[in-house]
Formats: structure tokens, C-alpha cells, sequence
């Protein structure tokens, strides 16, 4: 199944505002915002992960692993992305349940890391997209046989330990969650400022999510990211790159700011383009953004009430789009709807002290 | 609503795709090429609420049970709260019941998790809490060995006891935190998670040995467990309930859950022809001896296979590594039924590692040993683990539970929409 569709990428980011206080979400505010995305043709919807202790935020109202699995019934064409947590998640459980989502999804699960704002170094996180991709990866196809004659359901040669032993980790494996339909589910990377962070996410990184303030920084992130992805013996496929939004639109930027205001407690959210302006304004600044062709697409961050997320899909969205190519989405599973191409397990990696910690 | 409950028995269907017989997946109904899909576990989760059940349970462990064995067939291919959330999808009032291990898991994230399926199922989730067992789980989390018994159970408590504290200190505005220093674990956070329609999931334990029943009695509101015998049943129903007393709990607040496979057919030959089938097929190709070796955790590969097991040799719960309970069963089993080392092997091998309530019988019979449990003190109710899927489940629901409502033993309907209310235990949510 494909849908003829205009080339830009988007992300709903349903994870909290990095702001404290703000109303959490109830269970038909969340229904409503997934199928608002659906609806107007976003590839995929971050969900939120464990709150992190070391950061200010609104109550986030739900946990991804459940909140991705209850949705998929209702909503088929759309991702969900959970974020994994370090160190607090073992990637033994991460894979497992990233794993059993992309079942459940029939391949519309990703998975998100976030290098920012976290005292974790950055050897950690290689070493934990090492241990979950190999368990992935223990299953190879054909290993489910279900060949009641010969009592064998599988083929215990396609079904293989790890055995991986690190710096952090130490995992025997196999998971007892067969191979995933996307065989490698798309990684989501939130990329922080520093160097090593972009070269993680270049390395690595199916989507990569920047979090600029401003256009010029969000275009020469970008840029990095770019020229990082095409010198380096990049990992996977092509890399998707996604700035992230917080569009506010109103009849004059003073309404926009004021509606942005009422709703965070009267702060302004950080890590994130805020833009609080008549629509015009916003798809000028978005196609900017666009033009410089680094920019594949919008991870869209609002607060929780639904009508600001409606106002962006009607407003500023088809206006958007006017502007854009119209290209074919294949709609086979999430990697497909990013164009990512057939999936490549990470090299393993050789543990090392080579990435120096932040 | 609720004063009938305590005379109406609850039931849960320990939900497994493949079924809980070693072979029921080979049988020809099994339809075992969907036990990897989530829509196969959904349309069993309908067919048991449609029945009314109380619950679907997910047992599990965070470990390939014998990779390397191509006689396994596939029996956890879901992470239970993954599953649960699609099953939450798809039904209405069924509560949803699965398992954490308290050695292996962080209590920050299973809280945050379970919060979030019990706000997204309306209430209806509970949460199983086992120490889990064996030394192939430990090689999945950087150990070579799993902990010793006592250690794991001192975890345990300090693991629930975190757990309770974060689901219980959530105000309207979910701004509380918990702050924690302990012997595992250390905490400086709350959950941002909303309380459910029942409050906080609800907890239960399985778990037979010493421990394992103190900690049933002093914070489970469920508890499920591998009684074998009416006698041993209602030994354990009344330890248990006696136990929660002596905390000063209320023991009708405990609901005890033992497990039963049923065979069900049309007449009795039928139901033991289909029990007999199964078992003939798992004992095939596999040297039954040497497997129950490695569940005793003792080499029997040397004594007379017909002679009685070496009892002064076994483990005891203190040097056992895995599950006690099941030690406990097993050695009960040989002593009660005066097994000689190859039968034991033999019937426990053919029943999955499984050491439940076998019955075999017309709808009828089924309900009749049912009956004779619920009144004779050994239960409140029945985990069902079915042999083999879906006719097995089928069955009961056609065979069984009709008849347990027409004796007014079974609810018709649903008096609510928690698991909660479905046990009949509104009155206590802390």
C-alpha cells in the first residue's frame, strides 16, 4: 500500500515539555492527538519514555511500550516510537519489548535515544545499540519451522546467543521474541550540541532529531550531521534529519505567544524553534528551513491541548504542503514510510575507551 | 454487587499460545503457526471474556526457556505488558494480570510501566511479582549465577514494598515523589502517571515456598499457585489465610488461585483419549531421566530408574536454584503417588515442566472437582492453563463454565468494569 503524498517529513513528539507544571494528558486527549497525526499524514508519533529524574518536566501522562501496543489496534499506518532510557532500561528488556511492539504493529515500532541533556557516556549508548540490534538479529529468518510431524517448532541453528561481553554489558541472549518484521526497527537519535554526540548520530542514527533554537543553528547542525553521515562509514542507510518545532499559530504573533504562555505556565520551552506567529509567518519559516535541503522534515512538539495540534494540521500544514513536491510513501511499515531502505545491523562494536564521556 | 462474590468462584486463563502441554502445539487443532501473532492471543482474550473469566495471566521469565531445543516451541513470544496493552485494545472488562521479576527488573520502571496500563485498560490490571529462577536468566543481565534464595526474596520486598510506594503517593497532581535508601535500591522520584478507575494495579504472588508465602500474606490480594492434591490444596489455602491473619489482614481479602489443566471432551474417553495422545507424543525422542536430573538439580542417570527417588541426596529450598515451588511439588509427587524415579520422569516430563492439577472429563466431572475444591476450602478460584489452543480453551468455555454458572458457582455477568471488581475486592485499594 502507497499514498501519494508531499515531501516532508513529520513527527509528532508526544513526549512532555521541558517545562515544569502543564496539565498531563488523559487517555481520550491521547487517542485524539494520534489520530489528528494519522489523519493528516505524519509518519510516526514519539511516545513518552520514563521521565528522567534529572529534568524539569510536565507530567507525561502515559509510558511508550504500553501506550505504543494499546494504540496499534485502532491506528495501522502510523509509527510509534519509545524512547529507551539509560541506564535505568537493560537493553536485554528493550529489545525484547521493542521487539514484541513491532510485532504487535506488524512493523511501525522505532526506537529513540536521547544523548542529550544526560550524564551517560557516550559508550554506553554504542554499546547498548550493539547488545539490542544483535538480539534482533539472533533470530534469523526461517527459524519458526512449526513442523508438528518431526515435533520441531524450530530450527535451533537459526536461533542464536550473543554472547556479547562489554565495557557495560554482559548478555548471553537469544530473546524469546522471534525476528522482528522490520528485522531492525529505525533508530531514532535526539542529538544534543556537542561533537561526539553528532558523531554518534551520524554513525548511527536512522532519523536524527535536532533540537536548535534557531534557524541558522538548526541549518548548520544539519550541515554537520551531513557531511559527518557521508565521511564516516555510516551504519545504515540514508539519514533522515528532523527539526524540532513548536509552531503557535495566531492572528497576530502577540496571540500566538500569549496562547503558547497559557498553556506552559508562562514559560518558554527550550531545545526547540518556537514559533509563535500568524501561519503565513510559520510555513515561511518552515520552508526555509526546507530549502536549505538539509532538512528532511518536523518533529512537532506542542503542549497537550489538542486544539493547538489541530490548528497546525489545518492552518499551517496544506499551506505547507502547497509548496512541496508530492512524492509516493510506500506504507509497508515505518522504515518504508522514511525511505530507509533494507536494514543493516550496526558493526559490532570493538569496545573501546576511544569516546571520551562528556 | 460484591456480597456474592465470595460464593461465586473467579477464574483466570493463563494465557499461552502455544499451550501448557509439552506437545500440545503438534496436535493437528493447535493452530500453533498463529501463537506468534498478536491478533491469535486477542481472539482467545474475547473468547474468555465472552466466558466472563476474571483475568488473562501472563506468566513469564526474561529468558529464551532452552534455546537450543528444537522440541520448544515458542511459549513467551510477547513481552507480557506489551501483549496485555493489545489485549487492553481489543476487550472490555477482562482484567489483565502479568509478571515482573523482582531480581532482574527496576522497580522505577515496572511501577511507571504498570501505571500507564492500568490508566490506558480502565483499571484492570494486576501485577505478579515472582523472584524468577535459574542461571540462564542471570547470563542475560551480566551474572553467571542467579541469587541465592534469601537474597532474592530480601530484594523482593524492598522491590514491592517500592513499588506500592510510587503506585500509592500519587495526588491529583501527580507532584509527590518518593524517597528511598535501601539495601537495592535508591529513589528520589514519583510517578507522573494518573491513578486508574480501581486506584493501583493489583498485586499477586505466586510462589509456594516459606518466602514465598510470607510475602503472599503480607501484600498480595491474588496468589497463584501449583496445588496438586484437594489435601495439599486446602493445606496451602489455609496456611496462607491463616498467615495474612496474623498480619492483621482480613484473609477473605486474598484471593488463592490454584492452577488446573483441564482435559475437557464430550465424554470422559474422549477427554482421557486426548490426554493420553499428548502424552504420547512428548516422551517420543526425549531421554525423560537425565531431564528430570536437571530439574532436581541431581544426577539420577545412576540409580535404579525403578526404584524410588534418593530423597536424603535433593536440594533443599535453601540450595535449590530454581523455582522452590516446583522442588516442593515434584518431591510431594514421588512420596504422595509412591513414583518410582522413570514414571515420575515420565509424567512430569509429559505435563510441560508443569506441576498442576491434571483433570480429565466431561463438562460435567470438570465441574464437579471444581465444585468439591471451591467448598472444600482449597480454593477461591482457577487459573485454567490450558493444554492446547484454542479447542482447549473452547471446550472449557462450552464444556465447563456453563454448567458453574447454572450452579450459581460462576458469575454470569460482570458487576463492574476492574479487575478490582471482578475479584470482589473494592473495599481495599492501599
Amino acid at each position: 500500500m502507497s499514498v501519494l503524498e508531499h515531501d516532508v517529513l513529520l513527527n509528532l513528539d508526544l513526549r512532555p515539555l521541558p517545562v515544569k507544571g502543564g496539565a498531563a494528558p488523559d487517555v481520550r486527549n491521547l487517542v485524539t492527538s494520534v489520530a489528528l497525526a494519522q489523519d493528516s499524514g505524519f509518519a510516526s508519533i514519539i511516545l513518552p519514555g520514563l521521565s528522567s529524574s534529572e529534568e524539569g518536566a510536565a507530567p507525561a501522562g502515559f509510558e511508550a511500550t504500553t501506550a505504543a501496543s494499546f494504540l496499534a489496534s485502532r491506528f495501522k499506518r502510523i509509527g510509534f516510537i519509545t524512547p529507551v532510557l539509560l541506564p535505568e532500561e537493560h537493553p536485554y528488556l528493550a529489545a525484547r519489548q521493542l521487539a514484541s511492539i513491532d510485532h504487535v504493529t506488524h512493523g511501525w515500532a522505532g526506537w529513540l535515544l536521547s544523548t542529550a541533556r544526560r550524564s551517560v557516556p557516550l559508550d554506553r549508548f554504542e554499546e547498548a545499540v550493539t547488545v539490542v540490534s544483535g538480539l534482533w538479529d539472533g533470530w534469523k529468518e526461517g527459524a519458526l519451522r512449526f513442523d508438528r510431524k518431526a515435533g520441531t517448532p524450530v530450527d535451533p541453528a537459526l536461533v542464536n546467543q550473543l554472547d556479547h561481553s562489554g565495557r557495560y554489558y554482559k548478555v548471553q541472549g537469544p530473546i524469546s521474541s522471534s525476528r522482528p518484521p522490520q528485522e531492525q526497527l529505525p533508530l531514532f537519535v535526539d542529538v544534543g550540541n556537542s561533537p561526539v554526540e553528532e558523531e554518534f548520530a551520524a554513525f548511527y542514527a536512522d532519523v536524527a532529531i535536532i533540537n536548535a533554537e534557531t534557524v541558522k543553528e538548526a541549518v548548520q547542525q544539519a550541515l554537520r550531521l551531513r557531511n559527518l553521515a557521508s565521511t564516516d562509514n555510516r551504519s545504515g542507510g540514508p539519514l533522515r534529519i528532523l527539526a524540532t518545532v513548536t509552531p503557535v499559530s495566531g492572528s497576530s504573533s502577540q496571540v500566538a505567544r500569549d496562547e503558547l504562555l497559557a498553556s506552559t505556565g508562562g514559560k518558554i520551552p527550550q531545545g526547540r524553534i518556537v514559533l509563535t506567529d500568524t501561519s503565513e509567518q510559520i510555513v515561511s519559516v518552515l520552508q526555509e528551513l526546507l530549502s536549505s535541503k538539509v532538512i528532511d522534515g518536523f518533529n512537532v512538539s506542542l503542549p497537550v491541548e489538542t486544539e493547538l495540534l489541530s490548528q497546525f494540521t489545518s492552518l499551517v500544514l496544506p499551506e505547507l504542503r502547497r509548496s512541496r513536491q508530492p512524492v509516493t510513501i510506500d506504507l509497508q511499515s515505518l522504515r518504508h514510510s522514511y525511505g530507509l531502505g533494507k536494514a543493516q545491523r550496526p558493526p559490532v562494536l570493538q569496545t573501546s575507551n576511544e569516546v571520551a564521556a562528556e | 454487587m460484591t456480597q456474592t462474590s465470595h460464593k461465586q468462584m473467579h477464574l483466570n486463563l493463563n494465557l499461552r499460545g502455544v499451550g501448557f502441554h509439552r506437545s500440545g502445539w503438534r496436535h493437528p487443532l493447535s493452530r500453533v503457526e498463529e501463537t506468534i501473532t498478536v491478533e491469535f492471543h486477542q481472539e482467545l482474550a474475547r473468547l474468555a471474556e465472552k466466558a466472563k473469566f476474571d483475568a488473562v495471566f501472563l506468566a513469564d521469565s526474561p529468558v529464551m526457556s532452552e534455546a537450543g531445543n528444537s522440541t520448544q516451541p515458542l511459549d513467551k513470544p510477547f513481552e507480557p505488558f506489551v501483549l496485555l496493552s493489545a489485549i487492553a485494545a481489543a476487550t472490555e472488562n477482562i482484567g489483565l494480570i502479568g509478571t515482573v521479576s523482582t531480581t532482574y527488573y527496576d522497580p522505577f520502571v515496572v511501577a511507571t510501566r504498570t501505571a500507564s496500563l492500568d490508566l490506558l485498560s480502565g483499571g484492570r490490571l494486576g501485577v505478579n511479582f515472582v523472584t524468577t529462577q535459574g542461571d540462564r536468566v542471570a547470563k542475560n543481565f551480566g551474572f553467571d549465577t542467579h541469587p541465592d534464595y534469601s537474597d532474592r526474596y530480601t530484594r523482593a520486598e524492598e522491590f514491592l514494598r517500592l513499588v506500592l510506594a510510587l503506585w500509592n503517593n500519587r495526588e491529583p497532581d501527580n507532584s509527590r515523589t518518593v524517597k528511598h535508601r535501601g539495601r537495592y535500591f535508591a529513589l528520589d522520584r514519583g510517578l507522573d502517571i494518573a491513578r486508574s478507575a480501581q486506584g493501583r494495579p493489583l498485586v499477586v504472588q505466586a510462589g509456594a515456598s516459606e518466602n514465598g508465602r510470607g510475602l503472599a500474606a503480607s501484600y498480595a490480594e491474588a496468589v497463584y499457585t501449583g496445588s496438586s492434591t484437594l489435601a495439599n490444596g486446602q493445606a496451602f489455602y489455609r496456611d496462607v489465610k491463616s498467615r495474612a491473619a496474623a498480619n492483621g489482614r482480613n484473609p477473605e481479602t486474598i484471593r488463592i488461585l490454584p492452577g488446573i489443566v483441564p482435559f475437557v471432551g464430550g465424554t470422559e474417553a474422549e477427554a482421557l483419549r486426548l490426554e493420553r495422545e499428548l502424552e504420547d507424543l512428548s516422551s517420543q525422542d526425549i531421554d525423560t531421566i537425565a531431564w528430570l536430573s536437571s530439574e532436581l538439580e541431581t544426577d539420577l542417570t545412576n540409580h535404579d530408574p525403578s526404584g524410588p527417588l534418593p530423597f536424603d541426596i535433593l536440594p533443599t529450598e535453601h540450595t535449590y536454584r530454581k523455582g522452590v515451588s516446583r522442588l516442593l511439588r515434584l518431591v510431594a509427587w514421588a512420596r504422595e503417588d509412591d513414583l518410582s524415579i522413570e514414571d515420575l520422569a515420565r509424567k512430569a516430563f509429559a505435563r510441560l515442566r508443569n506441576v498442576h492439577w491434571t483433570l480429565a472429563g466431561t463438562g460435567e466431572q470438570i465441574a464437579d472437582q471444581l465444585q468439591a475444591w471451591f467448598q472444600g476450602g482449597a480454593a477461591d478460584g482457577f487459573n485454567i492453563l490450558t493444554p492446547v489452543n484454542p479447542i482447549g480453551l473452547e471446550g472449557f468455555v462450552s464444556e465447563v463454565v456453563p454448567i458453574l454458572q447454572r450452579r450459581g458457582l460462576f458469575k454470569s455477568e460482570y458487576s463492574g468494569s476492574t479487575l478490582r471488581s471482578n475479584f470482589g475486592l473494592e473495599g481495599g485499594t492501599k
